[in-house]
């Protein structure tokens, strides 16, 4: 029963794929035609809402895991309140942000009547000084943009958006830089003439970086640029290209595999735990 | 220390002599400043020239770019600058744009929307170094943001997303309105994918082969141009010689690529300059450990030296002592910028980005930041709005040093983080980790927050609201209906019903599998179409005269590399025989190529993340403490 369930979960999304496919997004039977991609646009909605409904289970994970060191004062509680602290201070800037967000919207929104009139105005009497095209407002639209302008003009302290600038990106981009030595160091280690394919894909590698790189144009000037960009374009591309089509075929065997509740990995796996 | 232990020495240099080594080679171009010629490569001209033939045809003028960017700060030493590049060329051109993200992290869209912030500025400025009138683009009419819609497997949602967008996205990023004409007039001329003049994507990923494989094969005039990593990049070659794709920008140096064409005549920056110096660093600490390889072997067969390894010994760590000197250093010197940073900020004023003068040379060169007073700004916001509103002037002028204070603040809040980071080079220590713990944390609650805000209140909530009340027909109210599949994920916490867990990754299974057979189909039908076309490189002209056709011979070496290939993996037959033998090493051989290809554009997508770090601390951080 329950390999047949997670096969039919498998099984009913594909196969809505595969019917929009192969039907082109609509079926008809005579003068009828059934259009099927209303289907597509549900289906296209659930993947995201789906995938972020998954989003608690990070949250449970890490309270359960941080809060439960910060209880029982486990050797890292210090790091686990760091982490809660870090939580609750990008919890508020989200939410303050929202909430700064959501009052320039309703500012906007009650002056977009009054920016309108005046548009109206101009375009009518063009042209029209500003001011005069303001006296034809009522006392609610000018106030309306009265208060859209000063809130525009005074400073508003973004807290989501310094997250975003000055601690999420430097932390990610720094995170992913790391493998920039760590790439320098394994080269320098692994790199080494042992056999001749090893020459080969050294070679192969020096032209590249080489050619792509300003000092290496200047040395010679542009002839490893030109063997780099052949390289990449034509031998390297008719690899991937043998590799692709290669992989292609794999791929659909397997997703047939899957599809036909064949490949026992996928539907079996909690069986076995059990 | 005998030969045998020098050279083997050279073979096992500390990695933490080599990261000091690679730091400092990557500063030096942010002090010793030096040009450079760039050379685009094929691809990039190719791009370069569909985008402005597409751009400068009435036809499609009337169209829209339609760009999905999903990139985020991780790969942004990358993905930031072309995607700033290739906007830039986009607004230049005065093309409308709609941009949105289908990545799952909320931090993607918001790069995207600083991106579009700074190719503006990029071009405001050039206008008014050029001494052109300031170029604007107002929000809703020249372009639009759509925000994020996270599919992780973008396969999924490729053919709605392009077909029918405005079905699938209700509201825009920036503003929360409903995407109607009336509220967007951008919106006026978008209907469909036939309204679509290009499809740009700037990703860490291949979605671009999701595009080709899935949307183009139904529509074959839809023109796609990727920009994307390196390391990804290789794998794409093969889409623009079948002309699936009608550009592809590879990597960083891509990017300077693209800028000295739309540009001509742009010198290479320092952060180029200090990828390029990484690079040459890696090739030779390669040659060095290959020289002393082949040396110390040569002399061990002849007998010069014993066969006998040195025992490999584990790294030694850094002495207490000197970890405790390090971290005092760094505190010191951190306590001293902050220091000097207050002082010159209260004395001379903020720093800020240097404004082109009217009096500037363009020939010259300047330094690329200023401090200002808030007099100054006073003085030079009361000059812009004509001394008519003296109290706004002053505002305005307050609230832009509160924007260039906070963005120092910023800046100084971001170089600990990063150092922070950097700590980790020295082995595993409490610095790093209290920086990893406020990565976590931190990032956990954006997710959160952003998520349930920009994807599940917009797509989920409201419109089950919206039927719920009456403004919409009842049947919104099926959407509750999900909340069936997405309890399933929270099982993974019952442990007698563990399984049901296995359902909803079951049914994401599904969601990629189904597309998967109308992209590979998409995807392969034309390479195979592109493979097989005439190879013979001898041609005769119009004289009768025997000539070489280039492109051809181009050819020919392309499906000779791409059999090789492809015979090396028969493994159900193995040739035998010298021919055969020669015929399997050939293969491999043109694997190797190959692989070296890739393994060259992943030096350059890994050292282009580095670069920009290390920019960031020389030229913005402490760079800015002197600006005069």
């Amino acid at each position: 029963m329950r390999r047949r369930l997670i096969w039919a979960a498998i099984f009913v999304p594909a196969s809505i794929y595969l019917l929009l496919f192969f039907t082109g997004g609509a079926l008809a039977f005579g003068p009828r035609r059934l259009d099927l991609s209303p289907l597509a646009n549900i289906i296209s909605t659930c993947v995201p809402v789906l995938t972020v409904m998954a989003v608690g289970l990070g949250v449970v994970n890490l309270f359960s895991l941080h809060g439960a060191a910060l209880v029982k004062h486990r050797p890292e509680w210090p790091l686990s309140l760091v982490v809660c602290l870090s939580f609750a201070l990008t919890f508020w800037a989200c939410v303050a942000q929202n909430r700064l967000d959501a009052r320039r919207r309703q500012l906007q929104a009650a002056a977009q009547a009054a920016r309108a009139e005046v548009r109206t105005f101009q375009n009518l009497s063009d042209p029209a000084p500003p001011d005069q095209a303001l006296r034809h407002l009522t006392h609610e639209q000018r106030q309306a943009l009265e208060d859209l302008q000063a809130f525009e003009d005074s400073y508003h302290f973004e807290p989501r958006r310094f997250y975003a600038t000055y601690v999420n990106a430097p932390l990610a981009s720094t995170v992913m830089a790391l493998l920039g030595f760590y790439i320098t160091y394994a080269a320098y280690r692994a790199f080494r003439l042992k056999s001749l394919e090893a020459t080969v894909m050294m070679l192969s590698a020096a032209v590249v970086i080489l050619g792509s790189d300003p000092v290496g144009g200047a040395l010679s000037r542009g002839i490893l640029p030109a063997w780099a960009d052949f390289d990449n374009r034509v031998i390297a591309a008719g690899m991937q290209r043998g590799l692709r089509l290669g992989i292609a075929v794999a791929t659909i065997a397997v997703s047939l595999r899957i599809l036909l509740g064949l490949e026992r990995g996928i539907v079996d796996v909690q069986h076995k735990e059990d | 220390m005998t030969i045998l232990q020098l050279l083997q020495r050279l073979q096992q240099i500390d990695r933490r002599i080599i990261y000091l080594a690679l730091v400092t080679v990557l500063s030096l171009p942010f002090f010793v400043e030096y040009a450079l010629p760039v050379y685009p490569d094929t691809c990039t001209r190719q791009t370069f020239t569909a985008l402005e033939q597409l751009f400068s045809d009435p036809q499609t003028r009337r169209k829209i770019v339609f760009i999905i960017s999903n990139w985020g700060p991780g790969t942004s030493g990358e993905n930031g600058p072309q995607f700033e590049v290739l906007l830039r060329h986009v607004l230049r051109r005065r093309m409308r744009f709609i941009f949105l993200t289908t990545a799952d992290d909320p931090i993607f869209i918001e790069s995207a929307q600083l991106g579009v912030q700074r190719a503006i500025g990029a071009e405001q400025r050039r206008a008014l170094a050029a001494g052109q009138p300031l170029p604007e683009w107002t929000y809703g009419v020249d372009y639009l943001n759509l925000g994020m819609l996270p599919a992780p497997v973008f396969a999924s949602i490729a053919d709605t997303l392009l077909t029918r967008t405005l079905s699938l996205v209700p509201i825009d990023y920036v503003l929360r309105r409903p995407l109607t004409p009336e509220n967007f007039p951008l919106l006026e001329n978008f209907r469909g994918p036939q309204d679509i003049a290009l499809v740009l994507v700037v990703s860490a990923g291949d979605e671009a082969a999701d595009v080709c494989g899935i949307v183009q094969s139904q529509l074959p005039t839809l023109k796609v141009a990727t920009a994307t990593m390196g390391i990804v990049a290789t794998d794409l070659y093969a889409l623009v010689r079948s002309g699936q794709l009608c550009g592809l920008i590879n990597s960083a140096r891509g990017a300077a690529e693209y800028l000295s064409l739309i540009d001509p005549g742009a010198p290479t920056m320092p952060l180029e300059n200090s990828m390029s110096l990484g690079k040459l660093l890696l090739l030779f600490l390669v040659l060095l450990g290959n020289v002393a390889f082949l040396l110390t072997r040569h002399l061990q067969r002849a007998g010069g030296l014993p066969s006998a390894e040195l025992p490999r010994r584990p790294l030694a760590p850094l002495p207490r002592k000197l970890v405790l000197a390090l971290f005092a250093g760094l505190i010191a010197g951190y306590v001293a910028c902050t220091a000097i940073e207050v002082f010159r900020t209260t004395h001379y004023g903020v720093v800020r980005q240097r404004l082109p003068r009217p009096g500037d040379d363009p020939a010259g060169r300047y330094a690329p930041y200023e401090r200002v007073s808030l007099g100054a700004l006073r003085s030079q916001a009361q000059q812009l709005s004509g001394a008519r509103e003296p109290d706004r002037a002053a505002a305005l002028a307050r609230r832009e040093f509160a924007r260039l204070l906070e963005s120092r603040i910023g800046e100084f809040v971001a170089a600990i983080l990063t150092l922070g980071v950097l700590a980790f080079l020295i082995g595993d220590n409490r610095f790093y980790r209290v920086t990893e713990a406020i990565i976590i944390g931190s990032g956990m609650a954006y997710f959160l927050v952003e998520k349930w805000d920009k994807v599940l209140r917009p797509l989920w909530v409201e419109p089950i609201a919206a039927a719920a009340t009456g403004a919409a027909p009842r049947t919104g109210m099926l959407w509750l209906l999900l909340l069936l599949p997405g309890s399933l994920w929270y099982f993974v916490y019952a442990r007698r019903l563990r399984w049901l867990n296995q359902l909803i990754v079951a049914l994401f299974v599904g969601f990629a599998i189904g597309p998967e057979f109308q992209k590979q189909v998409g995807l392969m039908l034309p390479q195979i179409i592109d493979t097989i076309r005439p190879v013979w490189p001898l041609t005769v002209d119009g004289t009768g005269r025997l000539t070489l056709d280039a492109v051809r011979l181009e050819h020919l070496i392309f499906v000779i590399v791409l059999v090789l290939c492809l015979c090396y993996f028969i493994f159900f037959f193995r040739p035998r025989g010298r021919a055969g033998t020669g015929l399997l090493t050939a293969g491999r051989l043109a694997l190797m190529v190959g692989f070296g290809a890739l393994f060259g554009n992943t030096v350059n997508t890994r050292l282009a993340w580095l670069a920009p770090r290390i920019g960031f601390i020389w030229q913005e951080w402490i760079g800015k403490l002197f600006a005069t």
